[in-house]
């Protein structure tokens, strides 16, 4: 059974339509990553499966059971963690608040301030400055940071590397194995083609709201890929 | 001696408008929500004192402690109820519903109380009063409101410095939707918020019961001065409200000194100055979002 599935699912902004009846599944223990074009719709396939976005039509199961009509704040009980795009750290908070924030739902388990920290050690020196004041890169790792807290079953990882330097993005990538080590199940989001391949499992490419390839990165060729992202 | 004394009852009536800010500062600070029926509710607590006093036999002080409760079961519900459904639109749709509020608060009031001014009797200590010097004297009353405000607002800095609760009303006040993300669930966090808030403000409205006469359609009037302390000190900052709240009791005790009829003008002059000196207020936080 796979921990998370998405069957026929539409969501729309107003009229807009972004996703078209798309499919995808996810199972226990993988990483899984989906790439695209700016507005492919992977950024709103995330929302919708951490519940910040409502499902129009479709399905949406995790463990076995429908979550579309759960609200939010129940999912990350159940062990969905989104880190979203741009990072959304709390500003008015330290870094260490932040990190205790995101263990507000009080799941247990591997991952608490210092084990974070220690997969994180640029947050351990700034633990209680403001988190404001953090550079790009030291927020993306706050932001996963305060996801691990949770300790989620489901990691949602969207755009990670948006406007981070490549070097800043290595560091971040550098932290994966440690995070799957404990079977952590993951779905990212990347527009970074080569950093997905090299770090998922599986990737679904999504184009226009519709998958338009998947399969193992060993399996899939270049120019498919190619085809698929640009829709050639 | 005369205008020491005067910035003496000044710093005191502070104390006062900071107990009737400080909810309206904390909802604004969470939930960017302006409660209109703010100072309605304060006096709607006025009232309850008014009934547990004519009802039970005990004195308005002692009404606290059922009044503060029930006003913040009611907050509550009304916001998980009513006003979490205004916060989706815009700052234009709570500001329709609460005054709205106001409107059904104030003649609610009306139709059951009339519109005869009550008191509230709490007896001795509402006279008896601490000589300081020989022409300054302290009311222990007044004394006792600026206590209660100072220690309601220590109180509530180390709720949200100190506690998982003050880290998530934090978390939803910058960022609603990341909150949700990380499991905090906005809709109850608000709903506690303004159980907080509307409890300060019940304790305010029977302190000030219990200085002055009231009647059921003193409330805006009330919220005016809450409104002033929270501009002054600085829209979300909490010690800038009682800080507010004293700038604008010093104005009016001042102003009241030059001549009875300056009283309520000084406050207005003072507040109009300080917003065009400093339009985000003494004490805003840096990033503060503009209202």
């Amino acid at each position: 059974m796979s921990l998370l599935e998405v069957a026929n699912a539409s969501a729309f902004y107003g009229d807009f339509q972004a996703l078209f009846d798309l499919s995808l599944v996810v199972d226990e223990g993988e990483t899984v990553a989906i790439i695209g074009a700016n507005g492919a719709g992977k950024s709103t396939l995330l929302r919708v499966i951490a519940g910040l976005h409502p499902l129009r039509a479709g399905m949406l199961a995790y463990d076995g059971l429908p979550i579309s009509q759960l609200a939010a704040h129940r999912r990350v009980l159940g062990g969905i963690c989104l880190v979203p795009e741009g990072r959304r750290i709390f500003p008015s908070l330290s870094v260490d608040e932040n990190l205790q924030v995101g263990a507000h739902v009080g799941r247990r388990g591997a991952w608490n301030l210092a084990s974070v920290k220690a997969l994180f050690p640029m947050l351990a020196k700034m633990a209680r400055r403001s988190a404001a004041v953090l550079s790009g890169g030291e927020q993306q790792a706050l932001a996963i940071g305060r996801a691990l807290m949770a300790n989620p079953r489901l990691l949602l990882l969207d755009e990670v590397s948006l406007g981070l330097a490549p070097i800043v993005v290595g560091q971040l990538y550098a932290a994966m194995p440690q995070i799957r080590a404990a079977g952590m199940t993951t779905l990212l989001v990347e527009q970074n083609t080569n950093q997905a391949l090299a770090a998922a499992d599986r990737v679904y490419c999504l184009l226009e709201g519709r998958v338009t390839l998947t399969g193992r990165p060993t399996d899939l060729a270049r120019s498919q890929i190619t085809a698929a992202y640009f829709g050639f | 001696m005369e205008w020491v004394n005067a910035v003496v009852q000044g710093v005191l009536l502070g104390g006062l408008y900071a107990l009737l800010a400080t909810g309206l500062s904390l909802s604004f600070g969470v939930m960017r929500l302006v409660n209109l029926a703010h100072g309605d509710l304060g006096m709607l607590a006025a009232y309850l004192s008014l009934v547990s006093v004519s009802m039970v036999g005990i004195g308005p002080l002692e009404s606290l402690v059922v009044v503060v409760p029930a006003v913040m079961i009611l907050g509550y519900v009304l916001q998980r109820g009513l006003l979490n459904f205004t916060l989706r639109g815009g700052v234009l749709p709570p500001l329709l519903v609460t005054f709205g509020l106001a409107v059904i608060i104030q003649n609610a009031l009306l139709t059951m109380f009339s519109a005869d001014s009550q008191g509230l009797d709490a007896g001795p200590i509402e006279t008896a009063s601490l000589a300081i010097t020989d022409q300054i004297a302290v009311g222990w009353l007044p004394l006792l409101t600026l206590a209660v405000a100072v220690g309601i607002l220590v109180a509530l800095q180390l709720v949200l410095s100190r506690t998982g609760l003050g880290r998530a009303l934090r978390a939803a006040s910058d960022d609603g939707e990341a909150a949700r993300m990380v499991g905090i669930n906005n809709r109850h966090i608000y709903a506690v918020a303004m159980a907080i808030a509307l409890g300060t403000v019940a304790i305010g409205g029977i302190f000030l019961g219990i200085r002055t006469t009231f009647g059921p359609a003193d409330g805006p009037a009330r919220l005016i001065f809450a409104f002033e302390s929270v501009i002054i000190g600085g829209l979300g900052s909490l010690w800038g409200t009682l800080v507010g709240g004293i700038i604008l009791g010093i104005s009016q005790t001042v102003g009241g000194q030059i001549s009875p009829a300056y009283q309520l003008l000084a406050g207005h002059l003072v507040f109009l100055v300080i917003l065009l000196l400093r339009p985000t207020g003494l004490f805003a936080l840096p990033g503060a979002r503009e209202a």
